[in-house]
């Protein structure tokens, strides 16, 4: 008897032990991705710049001065204002190690790494597509999307690391682009620069494969996500960066297709309230019809780096410089504002003087990145007077004052005063005004005032104050070498093949 | 006439049956009786021969001869033994002496009468006899006539039982008189002896067989006998471990056991240190050992959590790190005292039976046992205290020599790039008169001054001589049957760091019983509590070493002195330190009980199951008041800004601190069942087979959150945060921060197990085990077939052979061998991708699902493999007097999964990738002698070393850049695995005071992909060869006990002179006084490199980077030192008062001591006097003494 217990207890356990539930994986958030769903969650999280603090180069350009730093009502300095002129200072000064170890460098200015995180969540998704289950049409349309961002990545990428693509003396075939990264596999050694050309073509390639992924039978669901729209506007910005004779043709005609799906453009008057103040009423309001594609952090954690909250009376070390809020047409009184962008597409401090962007919505928790209507009619303008320079075709350049004049007209304030149309005959000085017109409009966002400077090779001069109020004048000369932004340390040391631009 | 009476008179008949049935054999009685016989005869010799007579027999033949009456009671023959008389012409006393001379009588003549009766015994004895039944007693001693004290005396088939006490004696009634008699004792042959009467019986009990010379082994699973074992495996008895001033096992196990490296990582209390068996075999797991008590294995309170590596390869720790190195290991709750002994298992032969979880070794404990004997108490206590840290150990400038270096930063016009040089110090007082011109040129001459002279002690205000006690109560004993054993501990362990302090209690209760012959039960259950105070976002011991001596700690009113910090904030150490804390509180249960049924001779089942369950609970917390608030979280300073003002208003968290907790609660079960079954055949063969299976599982569940707000001063209530600041209305995002965090993590296990040996007439052993595991962790091959870890090995006992020559000096030879083959996954690597729900798990401003990835897939995934060889020779030598043993081992691991860094590019730092092959081999010795043995005077010695080879075979892709090649993490074909290199320093440039690097390169050298091309190799980290001695003394009643720790071979990087390679040195640093010849414009012969400026020119690398020349100083061939070392652990003094004086106080024994633990070492003179084990920043050990009493009743 006793030994039949014992027996069988002893097959009990065996049979307790030989449960497939116990071993049955477990996990608490783990999961194996194996629907589409599950891959577009995957999209949205690693492939989108969903709230992801990036790209903050605006310190190196000619729409920032410094102040130093300005002391409270005891002669003591602000703190918050002490380290914002540190974090900027290097920068600021053009300091060729300004990324290195032992510099100061803030997050967010390590563009280079957070790209490529997000450049391998695109890779990734576009891997494991052929491995779920799902329709085909899903699955373009997440490809689609992924191939549109990877492009989006790259072409910032090589915009900041490397020398403008028609930049004088600059041979593509030779030039040092970025290292391309095209799969989710890891492989053994380092990872060497592709030509500049390689860089450029591979943007193309990914862009005009979205644009076929997408277009059949996927729209974005809200102004976070991206469509054909975006990439048409993305294709123009592209090639007018990529500044070949043959890509004026190319931008003028993307942009028109993106201008065919949306041509919305917000007419600034509406952000007068009823009491006739203009107000930061937010140009990157999600439910704006210009937004194409809006992505991006809190403005106010994006800029606390360089730009902190205001201390009464006090003026930060760094704002919006003299040059650029004294380029706006300001009108003579409160019922003709003039140009509106000046009250409404910066933060003010005392209330009066332009200070850091205020294209968010206020109370927003998403950014002021992304794609616009504004930009494209800007691109269009742009390429027709290039294109015009090269034909001397008169269309063009009347083309261009149009595209230029419809976007003005959006900008002015129209209330009591009717918008004087802008005619311009030579096409140098015509140039000009494009230029000037774009640093207006595109300001303080998404770094494209420092991509413009690199892609028409403009000096920058900079006078840095410091904490005791002594200055010193920094000078980026035209075509610098600094044009391409040295790689920071971090990566240089984690990649044996990766060749720093020359300081 | 005469007569031989045998009954007592005067007693009516009836009541006869009665009196014998209530007071057989009272003597008393018998003597009262005789009185009354009047008996005659006369003087006659005796001859006598008889063999096997009975007594009786004897008796009527003297009585014939001699004609005296005899007197006994005849219950009295049945104690008699045969016997063998041989007389001739003997006197009647002649012939009773004979007659009596082997029985336990004793005689008188009275007159013509011979009064045989019992042999007297005492007082206490005779009453007792009177009242009791048959009483029997005897003294029982070992082989050498010694007596022994404590053995278990029982009537077999009752409960009754007793003890001998300390002259061996015992006394035991109500025995049958047919009944049996057990003896036991530890470590002797059991008796069993028939009664048959007899009221005395002596019993002289032999050791038991298998103990003659014999060691036994637990491994956990089997216990062997060492004889018998193939593997390599080392012990250590709790008796040889040293817990003054220290408060871990593992601390105490330095240098104990060859081929176990116990490393500390800091001075501070509560902090757990590295173990390493036999060098570290995986890259990517834990490299912990195993723990095993008692035959469970203990899981970490904690889950193991990979470290994630930043960019330059370091460890990046998390908020909660900090917290977790206080929680402690998984035999945490262990009271120390409690512990039997310690064994660590080794080579794969002695670990293959855990399976893949005993790659890092296996250490088992066994905790003390009850044993049968009477109640014994015990208490023991020890008061410690322990050295200050202070400046002599860190060579640091004082106030004066420190303001020189800033004047000369002001006289050179030296340039900072940053703005932390104003504030304070001589930088400070400069801007005052020069910039902001507030004070006078006499002024500023005077606050110099006063900073010359400051000369802050921070070691002294920071520090304490802490005062440190444990107190340890234990009870045990039991039955032959049942035996307890409890034991109460309270330890208390102040830091040397103010503030640092835990305190902890343990209870533990074991019993093991023999229910019956087959079946034995053991049962325990231990609990600890154990709390930690230490430091959050402040470190002393960085502060105090690290800190200006310049700047004051108080002011002239008492208050704390604040100053502003390199934050620009107002900052006091104090003030910090009272404004921020962090407590863990670790509680543990532990239960197990373990069955063993014989079901026949031979064959047995056992059951063991365990439960454990530990909550651990950390909170950190930093209040409005100190700096790090303002700093991070408020944006102002405490008390800056009313609720009205806009600066009030800027901020996130204007009112409260920060709050952080982490709860863990871990619920972990064991259950192992095996059969077992040993025979021995012939009397030669000796089979043992095992089979067993078991089923592990843990569960962790725990909660982590960060809350805002925090008001400890206000009754420990939270302020509400504001829901938007600034005037723009910006949401808060201190909001989303609070979000909580929980982990439930559950790991089932279930393994096989097949072991067997044989051994052939003590002479041939051999021995094989098999395992094979399945988990339920995550993304492991489930689909794996049975995949078995499978060790074994052989043994030759040279010495049993008949043909070995027991010379005078070799007494005893063994040779053993084992071989081994292990596989691993690592479950942090995955062949196909994993994704998981981000802790933000939707989209807030589409409500999309949001997964994030977990692993990327790694296609090239392999098992690792590991194969392991050892061979082991014991010997002892003239005659036991050396013992020893010699081990070597080789280990070659094949497809090691490492985390390598990757380039950036791939979006991630590092992964872990199936990375390269790897030889581990090495020797150890164990020895023990004892060069002098006297009985007053013992001279013993124990040595143990190990140096272990380790070297790369093959290596897979890896981030070679100058700083990989610096830290050891460049794994180079044909380097040991932390071969470092460093750059050629070769003096200082006279005209700049900048370091001179050589960074010639061979031609032809891949200078991109090989930064070690400009440097050179400059030794490894780890040391080569580690050795523990320990030398005892012992005279009369006092003994001497010291322990030593070398190490030689190992290379380290000084901590650098400059830590700012492009920069000046702050005024809130305190540097080395090696700088004070430092090159100046007027010292340019200098080996020192001058101060580092802003200005400093960047020197391009052959591979085209950028790098300070201090940044390649840091890591030159000037600042590698030797971190060997030779460092004495402790030294112990004890003494046992003598058994009189114990025994007046009314104890069994008392022993008082007292020692001191690192009371010396002798290290590299470059490091100055630290410790090398933590001269990269940690806080040193310092010395410490204890007082310690122990006494039993």
């Amino acid at each position: 008897m006793k030994k039949l217990t014992i027996y069988s207890l002893l097959l009990l356990t065996m049979g307790f032990g030989s449960c497939k539930k116990f071993l049955d994986e477990y996990s608490q958030d783990a999961i194996r991705p194996g629907t589409v769903a599950d891959l577009s969650a995957l999209m949205y999280s690693d492939a989108y710049p969903y709230q992801t603090l990036i790209d903050n180069f605006e310190m190196l350009t000619d729409d920032i001065q410094s102040n130093g730093v300005a002391r409270g009502t005891t002669g003591e300095q602000i703190p918050a204002y002490a380290t914002a002129l540190i974090n900027g200072s290097a920068m600021f000064k053009f300091d060729p190690n300004m990324f290195e170890v032992g510099s100061v460098f803030p997050n967010s200015a390590n563009a280079y790494s957070i790209y490529y995180a997000k450049i391998k969540g695109c890779n990734v998704v576009i891997d494991a597509l052929e491995t779920v289950s799902g329709s085909q049409a899903e699955k373009d349309a997440i490809k689609g999307q992924c191939l549109f961002l990877r492009a989006y990545y790259y072409l910032k990428l090589v915009t900041t690391y490397a020398q403008p693509y028609s930049g004088a003396g600059i041979v593509p075939e030779s030039a040092m682009g970025v290292p391309l990264v095209l799969s989710s596999q890891v492989r053994d050694g380092g990872l060497a620069r592709s030509s500049l050309k390689q860089t450029y073509d591979q943007i193309e390639i990914d862009l005009l494969a979205s644009i076929e992924l997408m277009k059949v039978n996927y729209f974005p669901s809200s102004s976070f996500r991206v469509g054909t729209t975006a990439a048409y506007a993305l294709l123009s910005r592209f090639y007018l960066y990529r500044a070949l004779n043959t890509d004026w043709d190319k931008v003028i005609s993307y942009a028109g297709l993106a201008l065919q799906q949306n041509s919305n453009l917000t007419s600034l008057v509406t952000f007068i309230s009823t009491t006739g103040v203009p107000i930061n009423a937010g140009l990157f309001n999600s439910g704006n019809p210009e937004i194409i594609w809006l992505y991006g952090l809190n403005p106010n954690s994006d800029n606390a780096t360089y730009y902190p909250s205001l201390t009464i009376n006090t003026v930060p070390p760094y704002t919006a410089s003299n040059e650029l809020i004294t380029s706006y047409e300001q009108g003579p009184t409160t019922t003709n504002y003039g140009d509106l962008r000046y009250k409404t597409y910066f933060s003010n401090y005392n209330s009066v003087i332009p200070y850091r962007t205020g294209k968010a919505l206020s109370n927003a928790s998403y950014g002021t990145k992304g794609l616009r209507v504004g930009e494209i009619y800007l691109n269009r303008a742009e390429a027709l007077i290039k294109r015009f320079l090269i034909t001397g075709n008169a269309a063009d350049k009347t083309q261009a004052l149009a595209d230029l004049n419809t976007l003005r007209v959006t900008r002015y304030d129209t209330r009591t005063t009717a918008y004087k149309t802008v005619a311009i005959d030579d096409a140098a000085a015509l140039f000009k005004f494009c230029q000037d017109e774009r640093r207006r409009e595109l300001c303080l966002e998404d770094g494209h005032r420092w991509v413009d400077i690199k892609r028409w090779g403009l000096p920058v001069t900079h006078v840095f104050t410091s904490t005791d109020g002594s200055t010193a004048t920094y000078t980026l000369a035209s075509g610098s070498n600094l044009y391409a932004l040295p790689i920071p340390a971090t990566a240089i040391a984690t990649n044996s093949d990766l060749r720093q631009n020359p300081r | 006439m005469y007569k031989i009476y045998t009954k007592p008179f005067g007693v009516p008949k009836r009541h006869v049956h009665k009196i014998i049935l209530i007071m057989r054999l009272t003597t008393i009685l018998i003597i009262a009786t005789i009185m009354q016989v009047s008996a005659s005869g006369y003087a006659q010799r005796i001859t006598l021969k008889e063999q096997h007579a009975s007594l009786e027999k004897v008796f009527k033949e003297i009585r014939k001869q001699s004609g005296y009456d005899f007197v006994f009671d005849r219950k009295l023959m049945f104690k008699a033994n045969p016997i063998e008389v041989n007389l001739k012409n003997a006197t009647i006393d002649e012939a009773m002496k004979i007659s009596l001379a082997n029985q336990p009588f004793t005689y008188e003549l009275e007159e013509k009468t011979v009064i045989v009766k019992e042999k007297e015994v005492g007082i206490v004895e005779k009453v007792k006899r009177f009242f009791t039944d048959i009483t029997i007693s005897g003294t029982i001693t070992d082989e050498n006539g010694k007596p022994l004290y404590g053995v278990n005396v029982a009537i077999k088939g009752t409960d009754k039982k007793t003890f001998t006490n300390n002259v061996g004696y015992y006394i035991i009634s109500d025995v049958p008189e047919d009944g049996v008699l057990i003896f036991t004792a530890i470590g002797k042959q059991k008796a069993e002896i028939k009664v048959e009467g007899r009221s005395y019986i002596p019993v002289s009990m032999k050791m038991e067989i298998n103990e003659l010379n014999e060691v036994k082994v637990n491994t956990g699973y089997q216990i062997l006998q060492k004889s018998s074992v193939v593997g390599s495996i080392s012990s250590v008895n709790a008796r040889d471990l040293n817990f003054n001033g220290l408060n871990s096992l593992e601390q105490a196990l330095q240098g104990k056991l060859a081929g176990v490296v116990i490393t500390n990582t800091s001075g501070l209390v509560g902090t757990r240190q590295k173990t390493r068996v036999r060098g570290t075999s995986t890259l990517s797991g834990s490299a912990e050992p195993i723990w095993v008590v008692d035959g469970i294995i203990q899981e970490d309170p904690l889950p193991f959590k990979v470290q994630t590596l930043n960019s330059a390869g370091a460890i990046t720790p998390d908020n909660f790190d900090f917290i977790r190195n206080f929680v402690g290991n998984s035999i945490n709750w262990l009271n120390p005292n409690d512990i039997e002994d310690v064994t660590v298992l080794k080579d794969a032969s002695a670990t293959a039976i855990y399976g893949i979880r005993a790659a890092n070794g296996v250490i088992v404990i066994t905790t003390k046992k009850g044993k049968a004997g009477p109640v014994a108490i015990s208490y023991s206590t020890n008061v410690s205290v322990t050295d200050k840290v202070n400046y002599d150990k860190l060579n640091m400038m004082n106030s004066q020599e420190r303001v020189g270096v800033s004047r000369e930063i002001f006289n050179r016009g030296l340039i900072s790039s940053t703005l932390a040089n104003s504030t304070i110090g001589y930088a400070g007082a400069l801007n005052d008169y020069l910039y902001n011109k507030t004070i006078t040129a006499d002024q500023f001459n005077n606050r110099v001054n006063g900073l010359e002279t400051q000369n802050t002690d921070w070691f002294d205000i920071l520090f304490r001589k802490p005062l440190s006690s444990n107190h340890n109560l234990s009870v045990s004993g039991g039955s032959n049957n049942t035996s307890y054993y409890t034991s109460f501990g309270y330890n208390l362990s102040d830091g040397t760091a103010r503030g640092n302090d835990s305190r902890g209690y343990t209870a533990n209760v074991s019993v093991n019983s023999i229910v019956s012959k087959k079946f034995t039960l053991a049962t325990r259950l231990s609990t600890s509590n154990k709390t930690t105070n230490s430091f959050y976002k402040v470190d002393p011991y960085s502060y105090a070493s690290t800190m200006n001596r310049e700047i004051p700690a108080y002011n002239a009113d008492g208050s704390y002195y604040m100053y502003t910090g390199p934050n620009r904030y107002k900052y006091s150490v104090l003030n910090e330190l009272d404004n921020t804390g962090n407590l863990n509180k670790v509680l543990s249960a532990n239960a197990a009980i373990d069955a063993t049924y014989e079901i026949i001779p031979g064959l047995k089942v056992q059951t063991l199951f365990s439960y454990n369950a530990v909550s651990t609970r950390g909170e950190s917390y930093a209040t409005e008041q100190s700096e790090y608030v303002a700093y991070y979280l408020r944006y102002f300073e405490y008390g800056q800004y009313k609720a009205v003002e806009q600066g009030y208003k800027n901020s996130r968290l204007p009112v409260g601190g920060e709050y952080n907790q982490f709860i863990t609660n871990s619920n972990a079960w064991n259950w192992r069942n095996s059969l077992s079954y040993n025979k021995v055949f012939n009397q030669k063969h000796v089979m043992a087979l095992m089979f067993g299976h078991e089923m592990s599982s843990s569960r962790y569940t725990g909660f982590s959150s960060t809350n805002y707000g925090y008001l400890r001063d206000r009754g420990k209530s939270f302020a509400v945060l504001p829901n938007t600041f600034t005037t723009g209305a910006t949401i808060n995002p201190l909001l989303a921060a609070q979000q909580p965090l929980i982990t439930d993590n559950l790991t089932n296990n279930m393994g096989m197990y097949l072991t067997g040996s044989y051994s052939y007439d003590d002479r041939y052993v051999a021995n094989l085990s098999i395992r094979t595991d399945r988990s339920n962790r995550f993304g492991q091959f489930t689909n794996e077939s049975f995949n078995p870890v499978y060790a074994g090995g052989a043994r030759w006992n040279i010495a049993n052979e008949e043909w070995f020559n027991r010379t005078n000096w070799l007494s005893t030879l063994s040779v053993r061998g084992s071989f081994g083959y292990q596989r691993n996954i690592s479950s942090s690597v995955s062949p196909t991708l994993i994704v998981k729900i981000p802790t933000t798990s939707t989209d807030a401003f589409t409500g999309d699902n949001l997964l994030t990835v977990n692993t990327l897939p790694y296609g090239d995934l392999r098992w690792e493999k590991n194969i392991t060889m050892n061979l082991g020779m014991d010997f002892s030598l003239f005659q036991n007097k050396i013992q020893g043993s010699l081990e070597y081992y080789t280990k070659r691991g094949k497809d090691l999964i490492t985390s390598l860094n990757v380039p950036t590019e791939y979006g991630i730092t590092s992964m872990l990738v199936n990375g390269g092959s790897m030889n581990n081999t090495g020797y150890e010795v164990t020895a023990s002698f004892v060069p002098v043995r006297t009985r007053d005077f013992v001279w013993s010695v124990t040595l143990n070393t190990s140096k272990n080879n380790n070297t790369i075979t093959k290596t897979g892709s890896q981030l070679a850049t100058y700083l990989t090649a610096a830290s050891g993490g460049l794994n180079k074909a044909g380097d040991p695995v932390s071969g470092f290199y460093a750059f050629k320093f070769t003096g200082v440039d006279a005209a700049t005071g900048y370091p001179k690097i050589d960074l010639t390169y061979p031609a032809g050298s891949s200078v991109n992909t090989d930064p070690t091309s400009y440097m050179t190799y400059a030794g490894k980290f780890d040391p080569d060869f580690t050795s523990g001695l320990g030398l005892n003394f012992r005279y009369k009643m006092l003994s001497l006990n010291s322990s030593f720790y070398l190490q030689v071979g190992g290379k380290k990087f000084l901590t650098p002179l400059y830590t700012y390679v492009a920069d000046l040195p702050t005024e809130f640093q305190n540097l080395s006084r090696n700088i004070l010849d430092r090159w100046t414009p007027t010292n340019t012969t200098s080996s020192v490199p001058g101060l580092p400026d802003k200005s400093v020119a960047y020197v391009t690398l052959p591979n085209g980077n950028f790098i300070s020349p201090y940044e390649m100083y840091n890591y030159s061939t000037d600042r590698v030192v030797s971190a060997s070392s030779l460092r004495c652990n402790n030294i112990d003094v004890s003494y046992n008062l003598n058994q009189e004086l114990a025994k007046k106080l009314k104890c069994k024994s008392i022993n008082v001591g007292g020692g001191v633990s690192n009371p010396f070492g002798f290290n590299s003179k470059d490091f100055r006097g630290i410790d090398p084990e933590v001269a990269t920043g940690g806080q040193p050990r310092t010395r410490s003494y204890t007082l310690k009493l122990g006494i039993t009743l």
